[in-house]
C-alpha cells in the first residue's frame, strides 16, 4: 500500500489511533469528562498538572540530626549505665549531649573493660576516645548516615499517617536521597499546620515520680543516677525515675476528649501487652504519682488512685481543644525518631497556577500557529504535510504524557513549545535533502522521496539523541518542575522521531500514489 | 520567501569570514568571563537559599511599613510587583530561624489583608547542593554529548562540537551575569536543553561533512567545510527561525515564571546557529579530519 508495507501502515495507524484516544481527555470539556465512570477515569485521564500549575504545597523535610543524635546518645547512656553496673565498672559523670556521650571511669584499670561494654551497646560504629580516665563516645560518620537513613525510613510511614489523619487530598510522600522526605500537597495553600505537626516527634513515656528527691535537692546535685530532673508547665520542676513504665509505642488509639470537669483532655488505650504493664505498675504504686512525659516535657503527674487494669485512661493538662486533638492525632500516628525540619518549601497559589497555565498554553498555541504559517510559506504543499506531522506529533506526545501519568509543570509546557519549534526541524532536513537530490539530477518523484528520507535519517537521529542526553541529565538533576521539563523533552523526542519519519513518509507516499505527479516541485 | 530557500544559488565563503568570527567570539568570551569573575551571577533562592514571597494586598502597600514589620529578617529586600502598587516581592536570607515556623511568623508580622501567590523557602544546604548538582549535570551533559559524537563520528568532530557548545554556554551565562538577570533552576533547565538543541545544528552540518569527506576524496578540507556549510545553510537558518519564533513567543507571552528560561533559549538559539556555522565547522580544519575520516568507514552506518 502506497509503496509501504501493509503492516507498517497498520502499525502507524494503530499508534495514531491509540494516541488520539489517550490524548482526548485533555480536550474534553470538564462537565463531559466528569460523566465518565471512575473505573475508566483511573487510566483514561488528562495530563496530571504539577503543583506549580494547579496550586499547592511542596515540602522537603530533613531529619533534625542534632536532636536525633542527642536522643540516640541519651538512650545509649541509659544502656551504658546499667551495663557498666552489671559489669562492676565504677564510673561517674555519665552524660550525653548533641555530639557525644562522656563517662569518667573511676578505676583506670577498667578503662578497656568499659570501652568494650560500651561498644556492645550499639550496633552501629562508635568512635571512643580516652582522655585521662574520661571516655568520649561519638558516632562515626558512617554510623551517622545509617542513623539518618533509618530515621527517614521510620518517619515515612508516620508522616503518611499524620497527613492522612488531617484529611489532605491526594498527598504524595516520597523519600528523596538518603535523608529527606518530599511531601506534595495539591491544593494546600497554607501548610503551616502540617509543618507544625512534622516538627514534633510526639514521643510519650510514663514515669513514676521520685518522691524521695525534691527538685531543690536535685538542683544541688543530690540526685540518684536512676532519677532525672524534669520540668513541665503544670508541674514545675519535678524529679522522675528514669525507668519507663510504658511508652507511646504501646498505644493502640488516642482521641481528643474532655475530663470530668469538662476540660479538654486526651484519651488513650494500650495494646494488650502495654495494658498489662500499665496495669501492673498502677497496681503496685497506688497512692504515688505517675508522670506523663511528652518530648522531654512533663504534661502532668496525677496521683494513682486505683489500679488501671483496662489499659485505658485520659491525660489531662493545660490543653485547648485544638491542642488536645493535635496531641491525640500525634499519639495515634506514632512517634517520629526525630523532628522533621523544612529545608525546602514552595507554595503556589491556585490563582497564580491558573495564570501560568493560561500564559503557557497561549504561548504554545501562538508558537504553533507561527510555525504552521512559516512552514506553509516556505514549502507550500510540503509545509502542510509538515504541519500535519506536527499535529500527529503533538497528539502522540500528549497521549504519552497522559498515559504514563507524567506530571506537566510550567517548564514542561515550555518543553512542549520547544518541541513544537524543533520538531519541524526533522521535516526541514528531509525536504532540504529532497531538493538537493533533485539538483543532483534525481527526477523520479519516488526516488526523490526515498533518497530524501534515507539521506537525512542519520542526521535526524544523531540530533535527537544528543537532546535526549540533555533531557536525561535534567531528569536526574531536577526536583519537581525541572524534572517535569526533562520528561516532556524526552518524550517529545520520541514522538518527534515517530511523527517526522513514519507519519510524514506515509503521507507523502500516499500523495504520490494518489496524485502521481510528474515531478516534485517545492 | 526569498530565493534563498527555493534554489541554492549562493556559495558563501564562510571560511573566509571565520577569522572575523574568531575575533568576535574572543571578545564576547572575554566580556562574559570578566563579568562572571567580577560581577558574578545573580543567583535566585534556588541556589543560595532563603525565602521569597510574592504577595498582594487589598490596599496600596507602604514599603516602609512592611520593611519595619519584617525587620527581623536578615538581608531583607522588598520590590513592588505589578502596576497598581498592591503587589510585593519579599526576599530575605533568614538564618537561625526555625524553618517550620518561619512562614507563620512572617504572615503574623504582615497581618491580615494579604494573599500569598507564591512562597518559596530553600534551606542554605539545599541551595548549595542544587548549585553543585546543576554544575555537575551541565558538565556531564556536555561530556555525554561529546562522547556520543566521538562514537558516531570521530574525535575531531567531538572536540569541535564541545568547544562550540562551551562557547555558547559561557556567553549565555555571561549575559545573565552582565545584566544581573536572576539565575535559577529554570534557567539551568534552559541551558541544558539549549545544549541539546545547539548540537542538533552542528550535527546536521557534521553529518554532511562526513558524507562529503567520503564523496570528494581529493578536495581540500577548507573547501569541503565551505561546501558542507553551504549545503546545510538553508536548513540551519530555517530551523533556527522556527525555534526562534517559538522561544520569542515564550519570552513575550509565556509569563514571568518562564522569563529566565526564555532568555536563555533565545540567546542560545542565536549563538547556537552562529557557532555551528562559524566555530564548529571551521575548527575542523585544524584537525586531520581526512585521515580519521577514512577510518570512520569502519563505524556502522545507520543508513544501510
Amino acid at each position: 500500500m502506497f509503496g509501504y508495507s501493509k503492516i507498517k501502515v497498520a502499525v502507524i495507524g494503530v499508534v495514531l489511533a491509540i494516541g488520539l484516544f489517550f490524548a482526548l481527555p485533555n480536550f474534553l470539556p470538564k462537565e463531559m469528562y466528569n460523566q465518565v465512570p471512575s473505573s475508566v477515569k483511573s487510566w483514561w485521564k488528562p495530563v496530571t498538572l504539577g503543583l506549580d500549575l494547579q496550586g499547592g504545597s511542596y515540602l522537603v523535610m530533613e531529619v533534625d540530626t542534632k536532636t536525633l543524635v542527642h536522643e540516640k546518645l541519651e538512650s545509649l547512656a541509659d544502656l551504658t549505665r546499667s551495663a557498666l553496673r552489671e559489669g562492676k565498672v565504677r564510673f561517674s559523670g555519665l552524660k550525653a549531649d548533641n555530639e557525644a556521650m562522656t563517662v569518667k571511669v573511676l578505676n583506670g584499670a577498667q578503662l578497656n573493660d568499659a570501652r568494650e561494654i560500651i561498644r556492645k551497646q550499639e550496633n552501629v560504629g562508635l568512635d571512643i576516645s580516652a582522655e585521662g580516665s574520661t571516655l568520649t563516645v561519638k558516632y562515626t560518620d558512617d554510623a551517622l548516615s545509617t542513623l539518618k537513613n533509618q530515621a527517614v525510613q521510620q518517619s515515612l510511614e508516620i508522616v503518611r499517617k499524620r497527613i492522612d489523619e488531617l484529611g489532605t487530598k491526594e498527598p504524595l510522600i516520597q523519600q528523596q536521597g538518603d535523608d529527606r522526605i518530599v511531601i506534595q500537597l495539591p491544593g494546600v495553600q497554607d501548610p503551616a499546620e502540617i509543618k507544625a505537626l512534622m516538627g514534633k516527634t510526639a514521643k510519650m513515656t510514663f514515669h513514676l515520680v521520685d518522691e524521695e528527691t525534691t527538685p531543690q535537692m536535685a538542683q544541688m546535685g543530690r540526685i540518684s543516677a536512676d532519677s532525672m530532673l524534669m520540668t513541665g508547665e503544670e508541674t514545675g520542676y519535678i524529679v522522675l525515675k528514669r525507668a519507663v513504665v510504658v511508652g507511646g509505642e504501646s498505644l493502640e488509639d488516642s482521641r481528643g476528649t474532655y475530663d470530668e470537669n469538662g476540660r479538654p483532655a486526651v484519651s488513650f488505650s494500650f495494646k494488650s501487652a502495654g495494658a498489662k504493664k500499665f496495669g501492673n505498675a498502677t497496681r503496685d504504686n497506688v497512692g504515688r504519682r505517675l508522670a506523663i512525659v511528652l518530648d522531654g516535657k512533663v504534661i502532668s503527674a496525677p496521683t494513682i488512685n486505683s489500679p488501671i487494669t483496662g489499659g485505658k485512661g485520659i491525660i489531662t493538662g493545660n490543653f485547648t481543644v485544638q491542642a488536645a486533638n493535635d496531641l491525640a492525632l500525634l499519639l495515634r500516628s506514632g512517634a517520629l525518631p526525630a523532628p522533621l525540619l523544612v529545608v525546602e518549601e514552595r507554595v503556589v497559589g491556585a490563582g497564580l497556577g491558573e495564570d501560568s497555565i493560561k500564559a503557557g498554553t497561549t504561548a504554545c498555541w501562538i508558537g504553533l500557529a507561527l510555525v504552521f504559517a512559516f512552514m506553509i510559506i516556505v514549502y507550500g504543499w510540503f509545509g502542510i504535510v509538515a504541519d500535519l506531522v506536527l499535529i500527529a506529533n503533538g497528539i502522540v506526545l500528549l497521549a504519552l504524557l497522559s498515559m504514563l501519568g507524567a506530571t506537566l509543570t510550567l517548564p514542561g509546557l515550555a518543553g512542549i513549545a520547544l518541541t513544537v519549534g524543533m520538531a519541524v526541524d526533522a521535516n526541514i532536513i528531509i525536504f532540504e535533502r529532497m531538493k538537493e537530490e533533485q539538483m543532483h539530477g534525481v527526477t523520479v518523484p519516488k526516488d526523490v522521496l526515498t533518497r530524501g528520507f534515507e539521506g537525512s535519517f542519520s542526521a535526524i537521529l544523531d540530533g535527537q539523541l544528543t537532546t535526549l542526553f540533555a533531557a536525561l541529565f535534567l531528569f536526574w538533576l531536577g526536583s519537581g518542575p525541572v524534572r517535569g521539563f526533562g520528561v516532556t523533552l524526552g518524550l517529545g523526542l520520541a514522538s518527534t522521531m515517530f511523527a517526522a519519519i513514519c507519519v510524514s513518509k506515509l503521507i507523502l507516499m500516499a500523495w504520490l500514489n494518489v496524485k502521481n505527479p510528474k515531478e516534485i516541485k517545492f | 520567501m526569498s530565493k534563498l530557500f527555493k534554489k541554492r544559488e549562493y556559495n558563501i565563503n564562510f571560511m573566509g569570514q571565520a577569522k572575523f568570527a574568531y575575533i568576535l567570539s574572543a571578545i564576547m568570551l572575554i566580556i562574559a568571563v570578566v563579568s562572571l569573575a567580577t560581577r558574578g551571577l545573580n543567583y535566585g533562592i534556588d541556589f543560595v537559599g532563603g525565602v521569597q514571597i510574592e504577595a498582594s494586598s487589598e490596599n496600596e502597600i507602604q514599603m516602609d511599613v512592611v520593611r519595619g514589620k519584617l525587620s527581623f529578617l536578615k538581608d531583607l529586600s522588598l520590590q513592588s510587583v505589578g502596576t497598581d502598587g498592591k503587589g510585593i516581592l519579599i526576599q530575605a536570607q533568614p538564618e537561625g530561624e526555625n524553618p517550620n515556623a518561619l512562614l507563620t511568623k512572617i504572615k503574623d508580622a504582615l497581618g491580615t489583608g494579604y494573599s500569598y501567590n507564591e512562597v518559596e523557602i530553600v534551606g542554605p544546604a539545599v541551595g548549595a547542593e542544587l548549585k553543585y548538582k546543576s554544575l555537575l549535570a551541565s558538565i556531564l551533559a556536555l561530556l555525554a554529548i561529546a562522547v556520543y559524537i566521538w562514537f558516531r563520528f570521530e574525535w575531531p568532530f567531538a572536540v569541535g562540537c564541545l568547544l562550540a557548545l562551551a562557547h555558547d554556554m559561557v556567553i549565555v551565562v555571561g549575559f545573565f551575569s552582565l545584566f544581573q538577570i536572576e539565575f535559577d533552576m529554570v534557567v539551568v533547565a534552559g541551558l541544558l536543553s539549549l545544549a541539546g538543541y545547539d548540537c542538533n545544528d552542528t550535527i546536521v552540518s557534521y553529518d554532511r561533512m562526513r558524507e562529503n569527506l567520503k564523496k570528494y576524496r581529493k578536495a581540500s578540507i577548507v573547501e569541503l567545510i565551505n561546501r558542507s556549510t553551504n549545503e546545510t545553510f538553508s536548513r540551519t537558518i530555517l530551523t533556527s527561525l522556527t525555534t526562534l519564533f517559538v522561544v520569542l513567543v515564550l519570552l513575550f507571552v509565556g509569563g514571568e515564571a518562564l522569563k529566565g528560561f526564555s532568555i536563555a533559549m533565545v540567546l542560545g538559539t542565536i549563538f547556537g546557529t552562529y557557532s555551528s556555522i562559524y566555530l564548529a565547522m571551521p575548527l575542523l580544519q585544524y584537525f586531520d579530519v581526512r585521515s580519521v575520516g577514512n577510518n570512520a568507514d569502519a563505524t556502522p552506518d545507520f543508513n544501510k
